[in-house]
């Protein structure tokens, strides 16, 4: 019966062809998937994942990668509100006490407006 | 003030170029009140109105740019399963797409423009472009809490609307004190019991005098009271960490601080504090305003200040108020059958209040308002029904 079963879903299947899952090979760490949780569709997933990042950044073990990290992608930023987000998690992690690398931050900081300004003076 | 820094923005100039036969595209027209908050379009418009130069017409150029200088399509894939569901099903609010992320940056562009080109005050520059900061840093570190045991909540009995037992509960609220303190104001979903009926409450106090007859002035009062709000000044300092405190001198109260209402006098004992930008990461605290007391109750020295716990007002040594909310559930998706599961309340201490209500010779009322949806079936659309009171008004003419 199962083997008929079977059988009847490969038919069904015909020559569909299943998108390939990069997952299992993909080389990204679990901190580019919490990044890309920073810039998901829903504000409550980023506001977590920007909060978590903050608190990495107060780990002594997880602040280089963590800081490194955002620094990349607040150089390579194109868009002034995208730049916000990544500023985000340094902002809060100060807020909490963590000694920010002003001038490094200040320096990544490609497409400033007068939000990121803002942030950045808060650091 | 920190520095404007509009000399700063990625190749503004380029703005120059756009047509003033340029048409934006229909992607732009269609979404651009979609994709990201209202806001955006209803300031583009209002910045047009009021300079007279096309301001949407720009928008709409600069982020056409932007997309194609960044390869982004313009089509709205997978955004529609959390952006365009209407009517019963749920809805994401504040969702936001790299189209949306466009959309922001390219609004954020063009205000800088036009405030380089004296288009717009440095006031209107900043007020327009913090919007697109997505949360308060001092809100940020207040948790919002579970509701407290006191808070009203359906039972499972299905009643008629007018026998809900969350009315009752609601009208015995101002009678309630909390370690001490005395319950000043509170606002939210009543929790329920069911899927039939969901109830909301607003329950503001006001200090008043009499000065003619009583007319029925209760949804006017409890109107007047709700649209009290404190803002910041845009250009203070540190105008995205509303709660951090001390100086309150650069909050602005948007309301008349007494007025008189069918007969009373009533002045204002709470105001919502309305945030500078659209919180978005905690929408609920951007579309229900925190209490904050009124000037009538501030204190010369007074300061502001908050913990992980809530927001507090702070006197000659004592926290005299204390702000607090509460949530069930992410609030990730919002139903339009039902109101949020959210709510917030004020506590205050009671000599405080006392001295302020004695000194300028007032009585303390609260105006009460209780909204009703139901639906007997889950795929209907639910009725909605209001009701307002005035508790503890007295008829002493004065």
């Amino acid at each position: 019966m199962v083997e008929a079963d079977l059988g009847f879903i490969e038919e069904l299947m015909a020559n569909l062809r299943i998108p390939s899952v990069a997952w299992f090979d993909s080389s990204h760490s679990a901190l580019d998937s919490l990044i890309a949780r920073a810039f998901w569709i829903g504000p409550l997933v980023r506001e977590r994942a920007s909060n978590e990042l903050a608190k990495l950044l107060l780990k002594p073990e997880t602040e280089g990668v963590t800081l490194q990290a955002l620094i990349t992608g607040l150089s390579s930023e194109k868009l002034e509100s995208r730049t916000v987000i990544w500023l985000l998690p340094m902002v809060r992690a100060r807020r909490e006490g963590w000694n920010a690398p002003i001038d490094k931050i200040k320096q990544a900081v490609q497409t400033p407006s007068v939000v990121s300004e803002t942030l950045l003076a808060e650091l | 003030m920190f520095d404007l820094g509009v000399d700063k923005y990625r190749d503004l100039q380029v703005l120059a170029g756009c047509s003033s036969t340029y048409t934006p595209s229909l992607f732009f027209t269609r979404y651009c009140r979609a994709f990201v908050p209202p806001y955006f379009a209803d300031t583009a418009e209002e910045i047009s109105e009021k300079t007279k130069v096309n301001f949407t017409q720009l928008w709409g150029w600069e982020c056409e740019r932007l997309m194609k200088s960044l390869a982004i399509p313009e089509e709205v894939g997978d955004v529609s399963s959390y952006t365009f569901q209407t009517g019963r099903n749920a809805n994401l609010p504040g969702a936001a797409s790299t189209a949306a992320e466009v959309l922001k940056s390219s609004f954020l562009r063009c205000v800088a423009w036009f405030y380089l080109q004296r288009l717009l005050s440095k006031e209107e520059f900043v007020e327009y472009s913090i919007k697109v900061l997505p949360i308060d840093l001092s809100l940020w570190d207040i948790t919002t809490g579970t509701p407290p045991d006191w808070w009203p909540r359906s039972d499972h009995q299905p009643k008629e609307i007018s026998a809900l037992e969350e009315w009752d509960q609601c009208v015995h609220l101002p009678e309630r004190h909390v370690n001490g303190s005395r319950l000043l104001a509170a606002e939210g979903a009543v929790i329920p019991a069911t899927q039939e009926i969901r109830s909301y409450f607003s329950l503001l106090p006001f200090a008043y005098s009499i000065r003619g007859p009583i007319s029925d002035v209760c949804t006017r009062i409890h109107r007047t009271l709700k649209q009290s709000l404190w803002i910041k000044y845009p250009l203070s300092e540190h105008l995205i960490t509303i709660f951090d405190g001390p100086n309150l001198d650069q909050w602005i109260p948007l309301y008349d601080p007494t007025e008189r209402i069918g007969g009373v006098q009533v002045f204002p004992l709470i105001a919502g504090v309305r945030l500078s930008h659209i919180n978005i990461w905690q929408y609920w605290r951007g579309m229900h305003p925190p209490f904050f007391p009124t000037p009538h109750l501030l204190i010369k020295d007074g300061f502001v200040t908050h913990d992980a716990n809530g927001w507090y007002y702070e006197a000659a040594g004592q926290r005299v108020f204390e702000g607090h909310d509460w949530r069930i559930g992410s609030l990730e998706r919002t139903y339009h059958a039902e109101y949020d599961l959210t709510g917030q309340y004020a506590l205050c201490d009671p000599e405080w209040l006392n001295s302020y209500l004695e000194k300028a010779v007032l009585r303390l009322a609260h105006a009460l308002r209780v909204s009703v949806k139901q639906r007997n079936r889950e795929y209907e659309d639910p009725k909605e029904f209001h009701s307002c009171w005035l508790l503890n008004l007295g008829a002493v003419v004065t």
